[in-house]
């Protein structure tokens, strides 16, 4: 693929000949190829939830690296030796790298002629969306308080780093039809936006997904199916496109970053008066998933807390740098940051417990979860409640300790951050999964969630393995693969378990009353049914025709999962070298399907989340080039940066869940960073509040 | 990653396969070659097919071949006069690259690769090792290796020259050594690393990770804190990258030189 | 030039600064997986003569002679090696994509490293685990269990297809 040296440029011409003319070469492909379907890479249930900006070939590019043009060829060797042979003349743009000035009057605007069509807010500010709001009045509760506290928190850009980059292989069947073999989270969201894009009927278009090799939300995107499907089609040869890792750097998704203004005010025994937010966040040169992030990272983040005077405003912005998308957390990690860390602050200035700020402050049962809007309507509520259960549990650790001491001469604190999630994304997710009796007694089951690493498949076999009185090892799973299920909106928004989950048990609960009602009377057991002293096997229970089930689900009400996580740390304060001697985190999840793969998501979560605290950070120079393009140069957590985490699990049941268990994939990971600021602030007098807190920045923090 | 501009790879057996085509570029271990495009070469010469003895111990000189292995280099048993030894197996850990590279990754391509952060160019220069570099026509030219590295991947290697071993003085082998570095993760590529030794009255200071190479300063006796610190801050290639910032690698170096200091009284 | 993989002999040419890792795949080895193409991750680390080394960085010219062992020759499903039954029982995995990186680098560790593991792992890199879980399939701890009939939900079971990715075989 050839990318635009050019952070902001319109396609002048293109000179393929020579590079087609090049023996190996099948196709080279550009603007003049693709189709004219705007679209969004960003994958939702509803495609209406990310703004039509993005063209498979565009002839204006937005960021270094965007697609100019691809060659297809026999093998990688030969298309990278016909790259430098296509020649293309660029008009360059005036390009932006700042959202504080890309939101301004006067500033080049990105896309600038897209219409309201596009669904962008108002691209004449380069804004994707916005959204302002109060509830009460800030301004008169800060001039009553009797303790307020103002500061403004930075994160910066992340990547991913799932182990497997972004690839895809296409082909046509014998029957002419596309499949595509892709890494993705989202195989029915891709089928559908490719039919849209290029015409064809959803019965023309098998997706599917092998074991994928991670995600944390960087698969919620059609990033490389596109580029292969046309070539496909172009050529109707086999055509595979794989990222490199430097590609995931440069021109792959990455986390938002964000500048979080929050203000908080209380009165004197701690009670939160008070809770402005200012949120500004950088969705790049295309808006995928700019909309979607920002609302969510300002909803559980300001609902968790109860206070009757609540401001929130929220910026998503344009800028000529390379595109953000979802993360893990969906935006919420990162106004948690600023949050947790201000209402720490506020209660230290209050003589007030941290843990016991938050017991007076958030909310409890029977609340409305409430932004800036007491009156609006939702599907998501407070189905189970495990908060108070959870900051027990980590102030019981934290105080009881683990016998680690510091170093010598180190300071030491302790720090805690809550965190509060809606179980599923809004707006609907939904899945329509099969189970089916087998005439040796296994379960068949469709199902089309990708596990991504989740560990969802492993509790889809146990939930319909438990309803059908059989053991897991008898269960076969075909999953991912359009061709497998009817439909699954796809595993982000921690949906997995819940949704594919409650119709997976929905079906197998079904089939299992069928296979009963075949047999005449008894109950399920392995290979069939145990009917008055003998076992109905299944081959006799499918003379009369096959017995398969279908269970659905939508994906609502939702309800709320928490977390909370405590840590204490040794601070040395000569070279910025901050140790965890305890990581301690609860997680309210409902019933816990399975305990190990559970403290797996926690473990995992946290140690993502530590490399964000600590380490992680996509560097730009300024004028939109990634100078961080290697793993060498970007510190993802090795094993001797991530301390063992004691996992405690809060025991509640959720009613909207399958068994009543609640989503906990994404969430472990959004207190981890107030948490260890709060610690380090804790120990050494000294705030951060710029991501990562790197040693030489806690350093010049702490020796100004 | 394959070099795909890479059209011819040959075997070097004697000194003679050393002359370079155009576009040729000789092969150590090649765990740095090929972690990065390569552009530029279209041959490879493989130097390990030469068979030279990784490790040579004379009455004078400890000497190590360029393709000898940085496993093998770890591996070397210490001498009871021998107080530097320790120094070697420190540096050796300081590599980014965990055992695995240590068993492919050699000397002579950490050396000449001179990347800010190699932790063997550091190591040369704080035991006052002599390059030796063959050239065409059976020429040979020695020079400090404190001399050898001039910049951030930039080295006295002359066009036509191939570094053929390093020799440390076995003086130096029997010094009083000193060693910290610090990186911005417990085993990260490092931001900054002072090595100190000390024998015969003389103290050098090898400075390296934080300044864009290594730097030796050396004192009569023992230096005064202003003196040290001073000469410290001074240097003048100070940089910043994902590594660490400017401030904090020259304030680390600073303390870290006073910290070995003070352990030689 | 003449080499073995999983013991099995192949006489093939690489092309001119070819590494192993892609000549692997050639010879349809898709269980040595890339995850960065540099040496920084170790997700396709191979045995070459019982050593273990990042294939994505070694060249192939130097295969003369030697023998390869991916994760797949270590053991099969029927018949995993020791190391390939902890990580199974450990639950040493979530997406899986390292896995095969970590056994083969483990296969070479004795009892004695296993005090040392920060250090021998930091070429191994995993985005899913926090390690924890590796460290336990290492020393042998177990945190599975299979369940009875229709008692698996709330239980410690192990991903169905387990014994498939720590054995090279999940596709």
């Amino acid at each position: 693929m050839l990318g635009s040296p050019h952070p902001h440029a319109s396609i002048v011409s293109i000179d393929t000949s020579a590079a087609l003319a090049l023996p190996g070469v099948h196709a080279v492909l550009d603007h003049r190829d693709g189709p004219d379907i705007l679209f969004s890479t960003g994958r939702h249930e509803n495609r209406t939830d990310d703004p039509d900006d993005t063209l498979v070939f565009d002839r204006v590019v937005r960021f270094r690296g965007q697609r100019v043009a691809a060659v297809v060829a026999e093998s990688i060797q030969i298309a990278s030796r016909a790259l430098e042979l296509i020649v293309v003349s660029y008009a360059p743009l005036p390009a932006v790298f700042d959202p504080f000035v890309a939101r301004e009057p006067g500033a080049p605007l990105v896309h600038g002629d897209k219409g309201p069509e596009s669904r962008i807010a108002d691209p004449a500010r380069n804004t994707v969306a916005e959204f302002h709001g109060e509830t009460g009045d800030v301004a008169a509760a800060v001039a009553a308080a009797d303790a307020v506290f103002t500061g403004t928190w930075t994160t910066p850009r992340v990547s991913h780093v799932a182990l497997e980059t972004h690839a895809t292989r296409g082909w046509l069947d014998q029957d002419g039809r596309l499949v595509l073999r892709t890494s993705s989270q989202v195989p029915f969201l891709v089928r559908d936006e490719i039919c849209h894009i290029f015409g064809l009927a959803t019965d023309r278009v098998r997706v599917f997904t092998a074991r994928v090799g991670g995600g944390f939300g960087g698969k919620q995107e059609l990033i490389t199916e596109d580029l292969v499907t046309l070539a496909v089609l172009k050529t109707g040869r086999a055509v595979q496109y794989e990222f490199t890792r430097s590609d995931e750097f440069t021109i792959g998704p990455m986390r938002h970053p964000m500048s979080v203004g929050v203000t908080v005010a209380a009165t004197g025994d701690g009670t939160l008066t008070a809770l402005a937010v200012d949120q500004l966040m950088d969705t790049g040169a295309y808006g995928n998933h700019g909309i979607g992030v920002m609302f969510h990272s300002i909803n559980e983040s300001v609902s968790v807390y109860r206070c009757e005077n609540k401001r929130v405003d929220a910026q998503s912005v344009y800028t000529n740098n390379l595109p953000s998308g979802a993360f893990r957390g969906y935006g919420l990690g990162q106004v948690i940051f600023a949050i947790e860390s201000a209402i720490d602050e506020l209660a230290r200035t209050l003589g007030i417990d941290p843990f016991e700020m938050r017991r007076r402050n958030v909310i409890v049962p029977g609340d409305k979860l409430v932004v800036t809007d007491p009156h609006e309507a939702s599907d998501l509520g407070v189905a189970s409640y495990g908060l108070d259960q959870c900051l027990d549990l980590v102030q019981h650790a934290l105080g009881r300790g683990n016998g680690r001491h510091a170093p010598a001469g180190w300071e030491t604190g302790t720090g805690v951050a809550v965190a509060m999630i809606a179980t599923l994304p809004p707006r609907g997710h939904y899945t329509e999964a099969t189970v089916a009796l087998c005439a040796n007694g296994d379960i068949d089951i469709g199902v089309g969630t990708a596990d991504f690493g989740s560990g969802s498949t492993t509790v889809h076999a146990q939930l319909v393995a438990t309803a059908l009185g059989t053991t897991v090892n008898r269960i076969r799973i075909r999953q991912s693969d359009t061709d497998a299920a009817r439909y699954d909106t796809g595993a982000f928004g921690s949906a997995g378990v819940v949704v594919a989950g409650l119709a997976l048990h929905a079906a197998a609960t079904r089939l299992a009353a069928a296979m009963i009602e075949r047999a005449g009377g008894g109950v399920v057991v392995e290979g069939g049914v145990l009917f008055e002293g003998r076992v109905v096997a299944a081959s006799e229970l499918l003379v009369d025709g096959p017995l398969v089930m279908t269970g659905s689900h939508d994906g609502t009400p939702r309800s709320v999962a928490f977390n909370v996580h405590g840590f204490r740390v040794a601070v040395e304060r000569a070279t910025g070298t901050v140790e965890i001697l305890q990581s301690v985190q609860a997680a309210d999840a409902g019933t816990v399907l399975n305990p190990e793969q559970l403290r797996g998501q926690l473990e995992g979560g946290t140690a993502q989340a530590i490399g964000s605290a600590l380490y992680e950070e996509v560097r730009l120079d300024g004028e939109g080039r990634v100078v961080t393009t290697t793993l060498r140069n970007y510190h993802v957590p090795q094993f001797a940066d991530v301390p063992v985490t004691e996992v405690f699990f809060a025991d509640t049941h959720d009613d909207l869940g399958p068994l009543g268990a609640k989503s906990m994939s994404e969430a472990p990971y959004n207190p981890i960073a107030p948490a260890l600021a709060n610690a380090i602030r804790d120990a050494t007098g000294v705030r951060p509040y710029d991501l990562p807190m790197s040693r030489d920045r806690l350093w010049k923090l702490a020796n100004p | 990653m394959d070099l795909d501009t890479v059209t011819s790879v040959r075997a070097a057996r004697s000194r003679s396969d050393l002359v370079l085509a155009p576009g040729e570029t000789v092969l150590g271990g090649g765990t740095w070659l090929f972690s990065e495009p390569q552009p530029s070469v279209s041959g490879l010469v493989d130097l390990t097919s030469l068979g030279w003895a990784p490790i040579t111990i004379s009455d004078e000189t400890l000497s190590i071949a360029a393709t000898c292995t940085i496993a093998q280099l770890a591996a070397l048993d210490s001498r009871p006069d021998w107080l530097a030894h320790p120094l070697i197996r420190e540096c050796c850990e300081s590599l980014l690259g965990s055992f695995k590279i240590w068993n492919v990754a050699t000397v002579g391509g950490n050396i000449c690769l001179a990347l800010s952060a190699a932790p063997l160019s550091a190591l040369a220069v704080a035991l006052d090792a002599t390059a030796v570099l063959w050239g065409p026509y059976d020429s040979e030219r020695r020079i400090p290796v404190a001399d050898f590295v001039v910049g951030a991947q930039q080295t006295a290697l002359d066009p036509g020259e191939v570094m053929r071993s390093i020799e440390i003085p076995l003086g130096a082998m029997r010094s009083h050594v000193g060693f910290r570095r610090i990186a911005l993760s417990p085993l990260g590529r490092t931001g900054a690393m002072v090595i100190v030794r000390h024998s015969r009255g003389e103290t050098v200071f090898t400075v390296a990770g934080g300044t864009l190479r290594p730097h030796q300063l050396r004192f009569t006796g023992l230096p005064t804190t202003a003196d040290l610190t001073t000469a410290i801050t001074a240097l003048d290639d100070w940089f910043d990258d994902a590594h660490g910032s400017v401030d904090w690698r020259r304030a680390m170096s600073v303390r870290f030189a006073l910290q070995l200091r003070d352990e030689l009284t | 030039m003449k080499f073995t993989v999983n013991g099995d002999e192949y006489e093939a040419i690489p092309r001119p600064g070819q590494v192993l890792r892609t000549l692997l795949r050639d010879l349809d080895h898709f269980e040595v997986r890339m995850g960065c193409d540099a040496g920084d991750c170790g997700a396709c680390t191979v045995l070459l003569d019982e050593t273990p080394i990042h294939s994505c960085i070694y060249p192939a010219h130097r295969l003369e002679g030697t023998s390869v062992t991916t994760v797949a020759g270590l053991g099969t499903p029927e018949a995993p090696h020791p190391l390939q039954q902890s990580f199974a029982d450990a639950g040493g995995f979530q997406c899986g994509f390292c896995t095969a990186g970590f056994i083969v680098t483990a296969s070479t560790f004795t009892e004695h490293d296993h005090s040392d593991l920060p250090r021998l792992l930091k070429g191994n890199l995993c985005r899913c685990t926090g390690y924890r879980s590796i460290h336990d399939a290492i020393t042998g701890i177990t945190n599975t269990e299979v369940a009875p009939a229709g008692d698996a939900a709330g239980r410690s079971v192990a991903p169905p297809s387990a014994m498939r990715v720590v054995t090279g075989r999940e596709p």
